[in-house]
């Protein structure tokens, strides 16, 4: 059964919401969006001026960066930002060339080497990157080069679907987390920047499928 | 209740006046007189004596009546202020927790006074000067 272009991309964001779903095949791109998303406030505080002490993820898909100086403002912002950024990037990119797709999974590589190097302090955190690295390095050495950019626009729409989702668990009436963080320094409610980081999230996917009509076509 | 009035020496008077019939007339007038005046002035001293007794009584019952409202007030105070130990811990003002820094404020202002040099102060600060995002 052939399906028609447009509904390509639809089927792939069907395809990662149901990758989602399932029990153990979900966590390790649950742990690719968090680790996207402390090293967007880490990549942050450097263009800030500051610099990243240590990147934490936890098995449970939580993640902490600690950063010393750069601007409060834009390190927080830029957590579930930076991840709608990752996630945009990678499918964009993969969309693009095959040769484009491979230059970027080598970069994934080389930034994950980097961070196991510079900034993974612990042995949970040293397990998860790794598994990260060889989830990356397979897509590259066992894919076929056009299998590797579906694979890849599936793993950006992962990490999009997952920044989508993920600044609503903010909303748990507690006052924690990069919401919180915000409202402290704009006196902008915590809901707002949900809001925000909501719609961002949807655009990205709309915007998403409309490259990917063009590239189709 | 001992009521003294004219009328009723005047009525006596006779009595002893009868009983004592030798005294001249003027002379039992002028002494009837005097004893009307002493009976007036003994009347007008008890009834003072019966007006301070009255208001000792009344300035008596104030006194005793403030003891009372200063009574019931300590009493009032002591409870409010067993419920206030009860609701605020082992703090025996109710008012003291309000102003105190909280222990890790007070751990690390302990911390950081507890070394002299610039030097290591410095260390301190960049080390407790990171900032934390999830």
């Amino acid at each position: 059964m052939l399906i028609k272009p447009k509904y390509h991309f639809w089927l792939m964001f069907l395809t990662a919401l149901i990758i989602l779903q399932l029990p153990f095949i979900s966590i390790p791109f649950k742990w690719l969006e968090s680790y996207f998303h402390e090293i967007s406030h880490g990549l942050t505080a450097i263009l800030t001026g500051g610099s990243i002490v240590k990147i934490q993820l936890f098995p449970n898909g939580a993640g902490l960066c600690t950063t010393r100086g750069g601007s409060a403002f834009f390190i927080s912002l830029m957590g579930y930002g930076g991840a709608i950024l990752w996630g945009s990037l990678i499918f964009y990119l993969a969309s693009t060339h095959r040769k484009v797709a491979l230059v970027f999974s080598v970069l994934l590589l080389g930034l994950l080497a980097s961070s196991i190097l510079f900034w993974v302090r612990d042995l949970l955190t040293l397990f998860i990157v790794l598994i990260l690295l060889a989830l990356v390095l397979a897509k590259i050495k066992y894919s076929a080069h056009n299998y590797l950019q579906k694979i890849l626009q599936v793993t950006g729409l992962l990490v999009l679907i997952n920044s989508l989702m993920s600044p609503l668990y903010l909303l748990d009436g507690q006052a924690r987390g990069d919401g919180a963080a915000l409202a402290d320094l704009t006196f902008i409610p915590e809901v707002i920047w949900v809001a925000i980081w909501f719609s961002v999230a949807l655009f990205a996917i709309y915007r998403l499928s409309k490259v990917s009509l063009r590239a189709k076509g | 209740m001992q009521i003294n009035n004219s009328a009723n020496l005047a009525a006596q008077a006779p009595i002893r006046l009868g009983n004592t019939s030798a005294v001249p007339a003027q002379e039992q007038r002028q002494n009837v007189a005097a004893r009307e005046k002493l009976n007036n002035e003994e009347n007008k001293a008890q009834n003072a004596q019966a007006d301070t007794n009255s208001r000792q009584r009344l300035d008596f019952d104030e006194q005793a009546i403030s003891l009372i409202e200063r009574d019931q007030l300590a009493q009032f105070d002591s409870r409010n202020a067993e419920q206030s130990n009860q609701q605020n811990g082992q703090s025996n003002n109710p008012n003291s927790g309000y102003d105190s820094p909280s222990s890790q404020n007070q751990l690390a202002v302990a911390a950081y006074q507890s070394v002299g040099a610039i030097a290591q102060r410095d260390d301190i600060q960049q080390i407790f000067g990171v900032d934390l995002f999830a």
